[in-house]
């Protein structure tokens, strides 16, 4: 049996249809529920905001997806690279130009990727070391911006941050594009079939002769290079950095990536479905807050979903296999 | 060759020895360990810059130990720190979670060294544990927000009735405190139609929460409270990106400054007010140092005076509650070059 085929088998197909149509058939019904009791929720400015809300955490969630789908669970130092990323933009940008600050921060991007990857082969943990890794990034951070905060003043950048191609915010715009690229990576690309062989079964990925290690250093770095684009972003939109931004977020991506249903061991998922996932809980947050629920309440639901979501799809693999 | 390692040596030596005589020399009367959570936050990380600069004027050594944003971490630092037997001229205790280091700040108080409580109001029946609180009133923050909002209202033209707050996530007592203030000053003159949470502190959250609530209420909303300018001005941008100028069709204030002072200074915020990490941190080593002094605690509290050029004296004893004030900074370029408090002007104070 090849490696495509054996990768083809182990994606589980049914498991993540039924994952996919879940999160589909959740949001349908949250947004029904929420249109019948809340005025202002089913207007299409609403939906605006509800994928602009969902497009910074998915476009990040769709590079975790990358790192889970291999079988390496997650990378805990997603917010720390932000915010390192931010400041390298924000110092960059604020010396030279916008196309050298994007240069260097993705530049930056591949290579905290590849360190972090040789780290989690290196240690067969990867949360451990990305946990490290995550102190690191958040450290540099600090340093590099003296604690304070770094402005920038470029119109190109403040552009990136802030425009509205056809009424839709260019974050909108590029998460989904995102989505529907990393969807065909993952599908129809062979770099897709080798990160879902390497979760799905990483002896038989071994023992056909795919580099498991290579393809664990380029998920991470697809999860950074997505990290880098939102850090760009953050930047544009508010004109400055700090080395606390996106302090807590890593549980929001994970959030995303588990409630879109991908398999928590690997190789079963698209990263569009963590794309769903950000959409689903972002559909949520925005009900809840239209309705003026409490913050508590609100983190209660949304880890409630987190954990019926992961309990809900450990269940059905396990009947799968 | 021999000779020139001695001379390396020599001068490495000599070198240490300075250093070492001149750390003792500043460090004559103490050190003064400094409780705080991580100076990744900018604030926090002014707090630290105050605290150190004022210990050195008054010849105290000082010594930070951060926990990142852990309160167990926080209670694990103050075992090592009072099993190490190193006897402290004086503690300042800036709890990460307020009720849940208490134990902690029993266990410092019990050390014998005087303990100055600052930034988290501290809790009621631990007046105890502690010899002062020096630090930010929250409430008052809240109050002169609401202040500066109410003035803005009364401006011909301007027609305020509902708005919404957009406030610290939850569980942090200074959001629960300013909005206390807030709601307290604007009783019966205004109405709150939601009191949102956020999930920190900075422009990316409250532009999440901002850009939801906003387009919901547009036809309704006259004002929005954040808190802080950080998010008041991705509340700026929000309201923008609605229709709503900011100014004009929306009121909008943060009520600390804190960030970008371009969207007080181009009106986009009513105004604004000084809240000053740095000299957070100055106020809780001079408490500390007026205690050690005096050997003595005035009761009830004091709002110290907002000189602009003249800070508070370093004689006589400290209150038990010592309270920096919130200067109000008005909307223009002018006003904001020209606000200063103690000493330091606005750029200095705000920028962080």
């Amino acid at each position: 049996m090849t490696s495509i085929a054996i990768a083809r088998k182990s994606i589980g197909r049914r498991t993540w249809r039924f994952a996919s149509l879940a999160a589909v058939a959740t949001i349908v019904i949250i947004a029904v529920v929420a249109g019948l009791t809340t005025p202002a929720f089913l207007t299409v400015g609403n939906g605006l905001v509800i994928i602009r809300a969902a497009s910074m955490t998915g476009i990040v969630a769709i590079g975790m997806s990358y790192v889970t789908l291999s079988g390496n669970l997650f990378a805990l130092s997603a917010s720390a690279l932000g915010a390192l990323l931010a400041v390298i933009f924000a110092l960059v940008t604020a010396q030279t130009d916008l196309p050298a600050g994007i240069a260097v921060v993705l530049v930056g991007a591949v290579l905290a990727g590849v360190l972090q990857g040789v780290a989690v082969n290196l240690t067969g943990n990867p949360i451990i070391a990305t946990l490290a890794f995550g102190a690191v990034f958040r450290g540099l951070a600090s340093v590099l911006s003296g604690n304070g905060v770094l402005r920038i003043h470029n119109t190109a950048a403040a552009w990136i941050g802030t425009a509205r191609p056809l009424g839709v915010p260019t974050q909108s715009w590029t998460f989904v594009f995102l989505a529907a690229v990393s969807w065909l990576v993952i599908r129809k690309a062979r770099l897709g079939r080798q990160i879902i062989l390497s979760g799905a079964n990483r002896e038989a990925a071994v023992a056909s002769g795919l580099r498991v290690n290579i393809v664990t250093c380029l998920a991470l770095v697809m999860l950074s290079v997505g990290v880098a684009i939102v850090a760009i972003f953050t930047v544009a939109q508010f004109s400055e950095a700090r080395s606390n931004l996106f302090s807590g977020y890593d549980f929001d991506y994970i959030a995303a990536v588990l409630v879109g249903g991908i398999a928590l061991r690997g190789g079963q998922g698209t990263p569009l479905q963590a794309a769903l996932g950000a959409v689903l809980i972002a559909l949520l947050e925005n009900f809840m807050l239209l309705n003026n629920v409490s913050g508590g309440l609100l983190m209660t639901v949304v880890g409630t979903v987190v954990v019926g979501a992961i309990s809900v799809f450990h269940l059905l693999q396990g009947k799968n296999r | 060759m021999k000779s020139g390692f001695a001379t390396v040596v020599t001068l490495a030596l000599a070198a240490a020895l300075q250093w070492v005589c001149g750390s003792a020399m500043a460090a004559d009367k103490g050190e003064v360990v400094v409780f705080v959570p991580s100076s990744t936050n900018p604030y926090i990380g002014q707090f630290e810059k105050g605290a150190r600069e004022k210990a050195a004027e008054l010849g105290y050594s000082v010594k930070v130990i951060e926990n990142n944003f852990n309160q167990s971490e926080q209670d694990s630092q103050v075992q090592q720190q009072l099993a190490s037997g190193q006897k402290a001229a004086g503690y300042i205790w800036w709890p990460f979670e307020n009720a849940a280091g208490i134990g902690a700040l029993r266990a410092l108080s019990r050390s014998g060294s005087p303990v100055i409580v600052s930034n988290q109001f501290p809790l009621k029946g631990t007046d105890k544990f502690y010899t002062a609180y020096a630090g930010a009133n929250d409430i008052l923050s809240g109050r002169t927000a609401a202040e500066m909002l109410l003035k803005a209202c009364a401006e011909p033209g301007m027609k305020c009735d509902k708005g919404a707050i957009i406030r610290f996530p939850a569980g942090v007592s200074a959001g629960d405190d300013r909005v206390t203030g807030f709601e307290q000053a604007i009783k019966g003159k205004l109405d709150v139609i939601s009191v949102t949470p956020t999930a920190g502190f900075l422009e990316d959250e409250g532009y999440k929460v901002a850009s939801q609530i906003i387009p919901a209420h547009k036809g309704e909303l006259t004002w929005l409270y954040t808190e802080n300018d950080s998010m008041a001005g991705a509340a700026a941008q929000a309201a923008r990106e609605n229709g709503l100028a900011p100014g004009k069709r929306i009121l909008i204030v943060g009520g600390t400054c804190h960030g970008d002072s371009s969207h007080v200074v181009n009106g986009d915020l009513i105004g604004t007010a000084i809240q000053s990490g740095y000299f957070e941190g100055w106020l809780a080593v001079q408490t500390l140092v007026k205690y050690i002094k005096t050997g003595k605690v005035l009761p009830g509290e004091v709002y110290l005076a907002a000189n602009p050029d003249k800070p508070p004296s370093d004689d006589g004893a400290p209150h038990k509650f010592n309270f920096l004030p919130n200067p109000a900074i008005g909307n223009s370029e002018a006003a904001y070059d020209q606000a200063k408090l103690w000493g330091l002007n606005a750029k200095q104070l705000c920028n962080f």
